[in-house]
């Protein structure tokens, strides 16, 4: 006969088998959150890392430590860490932000970005790169933020904060303390609108500063406003509007609606 | 469940169906309370695997029935059964029937208990189950260890989901539930596999380690919407 006599002689069996409730959730739960997982993505999200991959069902996220990476179709973001979470009361368990800590790059499409810091937000698909020295890169040059650069996507506009300086594939610099970069549908840059302490300087030496600049690039031409100074080489030429000419090569100074006069010191040779 | 009918005036935990090995068949009352206890050790092994309330399990003995096909006591002392099968029901409803090639208390009293190749099942009410197989299970009552090697493999049907590995630790009183050895894990739509696992928090939190890729499958119904965009 087989009883439970032993069991009421020796309470701590007992207690040993209400602890084994315990594995109860532990086999029973990893499979009921774990499928509260899945995306709604047409391609996989493929989560890697060397050193650990943590999942916190309470918290809705994963970690993953050591050479992290996140890669869904050609979209890619590599960390030291990421953290990709969830809304853990949702049921569909989808992706929601990746967070990626040191030494962050990310590739999209044609852009490309690094930086110390990064929050990919899926909702507003925006990418947030934090500094120091954020970086983005695109097929028409790199930018660079001392602070952070904004990508949002959906909006095709790229903000770079604080020392923002972008270097077109031309040779063209521009350097301000705020700027918006807006792209076309193929991620190439099709207006520039630089804030603050904005500096140009052409291949050929010409600069140009002042206190916005607004840059067409279909036009390929820019237009300065306030304070604006155009040097080149020992010329200078400065007043309260410019507009620059890239392709002809022709700077001009305009009289700005106040009256400010334009100036001009002209060296000859 | 049972193979043959039960005597009302049988005893609740007798064996349905029990074979004694006449060469080495256990007759004192030592051997018989040995007996009692491999079987109850061998259940405790799979119902803390396959996810059964234990308060649950002490409060249902008219739901519980064991069958085995022998019973003997080995040279070295250890109780030893063949064609354990053990089968009942949780207050809540479960199910759960547990089988093995064998079980075997190692040495009398040590608190050993070994299933080879063991076999679980449990159904709840909405007739969903999980499903535990392993080459073998052993549970150490002394220090609420269970441990399972040899192709470790845990299903839920209610979400088509496998974990699978070849051995994997269980510390019951703290409610910790680890690998050291590679883990993968398998539903239609989520693929993980690490080298290692440790599980707390009731299940809630796991940490994988080593080198680890978790694949998260797009959602079919709805297959415009990327997790990133």
């Amino acid at each position: 006969m087989i009883n439970l006599s032993y069991l009421r002689a020796f309470p701590h069996k007992a207690t040993h088998l209400i602890m084994a409730m315990g594995l109860l959730s532990i086999a029973g739960l990893w499979a009921a959150q774990a499928v509260a997982q899945s995306s709604s993505s047409a391609e996989p999200l493929v989560v890697e890392a060397s050193t650990s991959l943590e999942w916190d069902q309470k918290e809705g996220l994963y970690r993953a430590i050591g050479d992290a990476k996140a890669q869904q179709g050609s979209q890619i973001i590599e960390a030291d860490e990421l953290t990709a979470s969830y809304d853990p009361e949702a049921n569909n368990g989808d992706i929601t932000k990746i967070i990626g800590k040191h030494n962050v790059r990310f590739v999209d499409g044609s852009q490309k970005g690094q930086g110390h810091y990064l929050v990919y937000d899926q909702i507003s698909q925006s990418y947030l790169l934090d500094g120091p020295d954020a970086q983005v890169a695109g097929p028409d040059g790199n930018a660079s933020a001392l602070t952070q650069i904004f990508y949002d996507k959906p909006a095709s506009k790229i903000t770079l904060t604080d020392e923002a300086e972008i270097i077109l594939t031309d040779g063209r610099q521009i350097a301000a303390n705020l700027i918006y970069v807006l792209l076309d549908d193929e991620q190439n840059v099709s207006n520039i609108e630089a804030l603050g302490e904005v500096k140009v300087q052409q291949p050929n030496g010409q600069t140009a500063t002042s206190d916005r600049a607004d840059y067409d690039k279909v036009a390929n031409t820019a237009l300065f406003t306030g304070n604006v100074i155009i040097t080149e080489k020992d010329s200078v030429l400065t007043g309260d509007r410019a507009e620059i000419d890239f392709t002809s090569g022709i700077s001009r100074m305009l009289s700005s609606t106040s009256g400010t006069r334009i100036k001009g010191r002209f060296t000859t040779r | 469940m049972a193979d043959s009918p039960v005597s009302e005036n049988r005893p609740r935990f007798a064996p349905r169906v029990t074979q004694i090995d006449s060469s080495e068949a256990p007759r004192s009352r030592s051997v018989r309370a040995q007996r009692n206890r491999l079987m109850l050790g061998a259940s405790l092994v799979v119902i803390g695997i396959g996810a059964l309330g234990w308060t649950n399990f002490l409060s249902e003995e008219k739901t519980i029935e064991i069958s085995l096909q022998t019973v003997s006591k080995t040279k070295s002392a250890a109780i030893e059964m063949t064609g354990a099968r053990y089968a009942g029901t949780t207050q809540t409803g479960k199910q759960y029937v547990i089988t093995a090639d064998r079980a075997v208390e190692t040495e009398a009293g040590s608190g050993e208990i070994a299933l080879f190749v063991a076999d679980g099942v449990v159904t709840d009410t909405a007739n969903q189950q999980t499903r535990l197989n392993a080459k073998q299970a052993t549970y150490l009552s002394n220090t609420s260890m269970l441990s399972l090697s040899g192709d470790v493999v845990i299903y839920q049907t209610a979400h088509d989901m496998t974990l699978m590995t070849q051995y994997a630790e269980a510390d019951i009183e703290n409610g910790l539930f680890e690998s050291p050895r590679q883990v993968t894990i398998q539903s239609p739509r989520m693929e993980l596999v690490a080298d290692s696992m440790t599980s707390r928090d009731q299940g809630l939190y796991y940490l994988f380690g080593g080198q680890s890729k978790l694949t998260l499958k797009p959602r079919q119904a709805d297959s415009k919407t990327p997790i990133i965009r």
